[in-house]
């Protein structure tokens, strides 16, 4: 019997991989059988990495973690040599780059430098699909998944950059999607809701909104970092072959399009 | 490693070319399944003994959902059988001769109602038992035709449409019960018959055109996104639409 779940021999990048969601992502794909490769950004997630990886495989083989500015163009193709080096091939490319935590503002409070965040993260996730794409091609596979969120779709007071970077990403990876389907290369987004364990304060007072919004989400729950990760799982694995362009609202029901 | 280990399920339409494939599927990922038909017992019976031989994990079972009895019995008879009924797969829909509105008459609806009727039942049926078991996954198959429109399917796609709407309702109403309703919209499916593309006519090429992947999806990928939804990856997900089309639908 088959296991429809199985990513032995394939090897995935993950932007973003030392992160709160980024690890539990690259644990889960380690799990099912594939070799994961983790970017880290600041200094100190260097060693959060090394352990997070030193966890999953002691030899190291499996494992490797590099620095990648994902705003930077030279870097992120850097990074994914050294990944390619390792490894050989590049087959899944997951990119939970959105960092920092953006300060909520209205656009009446804008500024223009205010986007900056959000744009690199835009021209991030760019760099991130430039630097895989020539492996993909090469081998003709490749699984790009990209962590959007809810507010691609539903929108609230003072995230207007955000919400325009993660709408207007949905829009790229669908006509990626349709560039590169030829060449066995699919792209799908997955979007989560608001998610239970990850650390909230400093974005927003979350009390009332919180409240408000488990009241409009029909499971009475946020989905876990591990649903989250269960749902990229499932983008990367056979299971899911015929699917490109597609995108998975990891919402317990609140958001259903 | 199977991902439905110890469940149960009753796919309805199961003796249809997707509807087989989908509880094929759904039994060697390690469920108990119940193959419903209504017209093709034969057919519905000959895949039960073909999956399981002894007759234990694999069933058919014929009722006419029109009659909401016959749901309700079937569900009751699957319990007692298999102890519970975990999944309900819906992958109801006759075939049809495409009809322009001009063309059309009151009577041409009957069969898409009747579906739609039937898809009411099947569900609705099934609730009581997951309710008290507090949990189940209801999946229904729709098409990419709820979203993308053709000449002479007026009908069919009415129905489609509107049964994602009645789903996403009945997902909210019976979240809080652990009861998940998704939906599988496949779009073109290659099935035996037209494996190779090689006898597709103008128009079939033409839709493959529009699939980024430059082919369609296979019924054991629209059955295995059954299994997705049926599975414990999709534990938070619901009310949730994913379109089987190898990329020609992107919504």
């Amino acid at each position: 019997m088959k296991n429809l779940l199985d990513l032995s021999g394939r090897s995935a990048v993950i932007f973003g991989g030392t992160g709160n969601l980024g690890s539990f992502i690259t644990k889960k794909l380690y799990e099912n059988g594939a070799k994961v490769a983790v970017s880290y950004y600041f200094d100190r997630e260097a060693e959060i990495a090394q352990k997070q990886l030193a966890a999953l495989d002691p030899t190291g083989e499996n494992v490797f973690a590099g620095y990648a500015d994902i705003a930077d163009r030279d870097s992120v193709e850097a990074f994914a040599a050294d990944v390619r080096r390792k490894f050989s091939t590049i087959d899944i490319m997951v990119n939970t780059v959105h960092n920092p935590a953006f300060t909520p503002k209205d656009v009446y409070d804008m500024e223009w430098s205010d986007w900056k965040t959000d744009l690199d993260a835009q021209k991030g996730h760019f760099n991130a699909c430039k630097s895989v794409l020539p492996a993909m091609r090469e081998q003709q596979y490749g699984r790009i998944i990209y962590i959007s969120g809810g507010l691609a779709v539903r929108h609230m007071a003072s995230s207007a950059a955000f919400a325009c970077v993660k709408g207007g990403m949905t829009a790229f990876n669908r006509t990626l999607a349709i560039e590169e389907g030829r060449n066995n290369i699919t792209v799908n987004i997955v979007a989560p809701g608001k998610i239970t364990s990850l650390d909230t304060d400093g974005a927003f007072a979350w009390d009332d909104a919180e409240a408000e919004l488990l009241r409009q989400t029909p499971l009475g729950r946020f989905a876990t970092q591990e649903e989250v990760a269960n749902t990229v799982l499932y983008f990367a694995s056979p299971l899911a072959d015929a699917m490109t362009g597609q995108i998975l609202y990891v919402a317990c029901g609140e958001l259903m399009r | 490693m199977r991902l439905l280990e110890g469940k149960t399920a009753i796919v309805y339409g199961g003796s249809g070319v997707l509807g087989s494939k989908i509880a094929r599927e759904l039994y060697e990922q390690g469920t108990k399944t119940a193959i419903h038909c209504f017209h093709g017992w034969e057919r519905a019976q000959k895949l039960a003994e073909e999956l399981d031989p002894s007759g234990k994990n694999a069933i058919a079972v014929q009722a006419d959902c029109g009659d909401p009895q016959a749901p309700a019995g079937l569900v009751e008879k699957v319990r007692n059988t298999f102890g519970s009924v975990d999944i309900v797969v819906n992958a109801v829909h006759p075939p049809f001769e495409p009809v322009d509105v001009a063309d059309s008459k009151d009577g041409d609806w009957k069969l898409h109602l009747d579906a739609m009727m039937s898809g009411y039942h099947i569900f609705q049926t099934a609730i009581p038992v997951m309710r008290e078991q507090q949990f189940g996954r209801l999946i229904y198959i729709s098409a990419a035709m709820a979203v993308r429109y053709g000449a002479g399917c007026s009908m069919y796609t009415a129905v489609k449409r509107g049964m994602n709407g009645f789903c996403r309702t009945l997902a909210i109403e019976e979240a809080k019960n652990n009861i998940l309703v998704n939906i599988v919209a496949p779009g073109g499916v290659a099935d035996a018959e037209t494996e190779t593309g090689e006898d597709w006519d103008e128009m079939t090429k033409e839709f493959i055109a529009k699939c980024a992947l430059g082919r369609f999806a296979t019924s054991k990928e629209v059955a295995n996104t059954v299994v997705y939804f049926a599975s414990d990856l999709a534990e938070g997900i619901t009310g949730q639409t994913l379109y089987v089309s190898g990329g020609e639908i992107m919504l």
